[in-house]
């Protein structure tokens, strides 16, 4: 199942590659650098070249931080209202400060950071509604279904409210030392969730169209 | 134990499951709500074209009905005037008294010869729909013609556009028609004796601005009075529909200036 996702991913990397030159903003060719990025770390898990001391979770930790700061950038790119962009950044630096801290003094080098993932996926979450909310009030003559933030958008609903929530789960089983019989439904679920995101970035690559608005004065 | 374990078991996937269909649902819901959203505006942007249509169509048979009534005054006060002058020049003729027939004659042709050129610039009127096609100035300098021709006003046109100006499709119908009626309520209410009128553009404004030394009025009082009021609202309305702004400045005894800006793209 594990190569079945590094598949998808590779699969994402690749429809970004060979649309990258067609894509039309600066926030979709960013996802060049995301998949690389993705695509060496999980890679690397899958063939065990990032373990030490019997964990390669530092990878993750590492990579985690990156990737809010990205998704922050890229809804800063395409949401439109100054407040909400000012309030993405404090954000950004917010989860970026707390993944140090929790790195440095918390859960530290070699376990997973699920508190700062956690705390990242939901503050994703608000942005992917800060977003919507946005569509929402200014609706373009393109399809919806061809525009490739609604498909990254809704990608991440699906991947961070799932992970956040699984996640949680996670800990809470963790705690109480009885994670074993909860194994199967979370790698289940989170198979599932990583299935959609990197679906919906294949397909979001493909739709390249952003939405335009016309107006009466220009006819 | 066992049973236990069932339980977490189950309530996980109940857990996920609920999650996942709230989010689907989700989607759903803002698929069908943004599709909803798009119809309405849809909707919407096609009840303003069909409004802009109506009112395209109307200016044009403005423009038409305005040219007409030029030419109605054309014929009655020049060229009839003219042709009656030829009839009683002619029917005074005596052959007898040569010399003073071979005079008349001169001068009813000249009357013939300027009813020719008039009818001519009255034949160029009435392809009223060529008139814009020639471009917006020319449309303008026409219109200034005919109000020298009045002889009622000492007209002044300055145009200070330093650029070619791009095609505007229905805006320079709209601007020609703003104009015209500016001139047309000079001519009714004004009791003016000068008009100048100049066109320029700043920004990619295009702008023009026609001011009078005439009688003037009180804008915020005449925005309340029904038939004229309602002629500036409608003026500015229009060219609120194609993007621009017209001001009015003017106050009693002190003239009007009317100033319309309208944006274009090079």
């Amino acid at each position: 199942m594990n190569l079945f996702i590094h598949i998808l991913e590779s699969i994402a990397l690749l429809s970004c590659t060979i649309n990258f030159k067609k894509l039309e903003s600066k926030a979709l060719k960013g996802f060049l650098f995301l998949l690389i990025l993705t695509n060496i770390v999980e890679w690397g898990n899958h063939y065990k070249l990032f373990i030490i001391n019997h964990s390669n979770n530092w990878v993750a930790n590492l990579r985690n931080p990156i990737e809010f700061a990205f998704i922050g950038w890229f809804y800063i790119q395409i949401i439109e209202n100054p407040i909400i962009k000012k309030r993405i950044k404090y954000l950004s630096w917010v989860i970026l400060l707390s993944s140090v801290i929790n790195f440095c003094f918390f859960q530290g080098f070699r376990y997973l950071n699920s508190y700062t993932i956690i705390l990242g996926s939901c503050i994703c979450v608000y942005y992917i509604f800060e977003y919507f909310k946005q569509m929402m009030n200014t609706p373009g003559s393109v399809s919806l279904f061809k525009n490739s933030y609604f498909w990254i958008s809704v990608g991440f609903l699906f991947f961070y409210t799932g992970q956040s929530i699984l996640l949680s789960f996670f800990q809470y089983f963790l705690s109480i030392n009885n994670f074993k019989p909860f194994l199967p439904i979370w790698e289940f679920f989170i198979t599932l969730i990583i299935i959609i995101l990197y679906s919906c970035l294949t397909i979001s690559f493909f739709c390249r169209l952003k939405p335009t608005n016309t107006s009466l004065q220009e006819s | 134990m066992q049973a236990q374990t069932n339980q977490y078991i189950i309530t996980g996937i109940v857990i996920g499951a609920v999650v996942f269909l709230f989010l689907a649902g989700l989607v759903v819901y803002f698929v069908l709500a943004y599709q909803n959203r798009q119809n309405l505006n849809e909707k919407e942007k096609e009840t303003m074209q069909s409004a802009f249509d109506q009112e395209i169509l109307k200016t044009e048979m403005e423009v038409k009905e305005q040219t007409l009534q030029t030419i109605a005054a054309d014929l009655h006060d020049n060229i009839g005037q003219l042709l009656s002058l030829t009839h009683a020049t002619l029917s005074s003729i005596n052959l007898q008294d040569q010399p003073k027939s071979e005079q008349k004659i001169a001068t009813a042709l000249n009357f013939v010869n300027s009813s020719v050129k008039d009818l001519r610039q009255l034949a160029k009127l009435l392809q009223a729909e060529n008139l814009l096609q020639q471009g917006l100035i020319n449309a303008i300098e026409q219109e200034i013609n005919w109000l020298e021709k009045t002889g009622q006003f000492n007209v002044q046109f300055n145009n200070l556009l330093t650029i070619d100006l791009p095609s505007m499709n229905n805006k320079s119908l709209f601007i020609f028609r703003l104009i015209q009626e500016t001139i047309s309520n000079i001519i009714k209410h004004a009791d003016a004796s000068e008009v100048r009128i100049e066109i320029g553009e700043i920004n990619n404004q295009l702008y023009c601005k026609i001011q009078d030394n005439g009688k003037g009025f009180d804008v915020t009082e005449m925005d309340h009075k029904k038939d004229r009021g309602l002629g500036l609202s409608n003026m500015k309305k229009r060219a609120s529909l194609i993007g621009g702004k017209l001001d009015i400045n003017s106050s009693p005894m002190m003239g009007a200036t009317i100033y319309i800006e309208v944006p274009y793209e090079n």
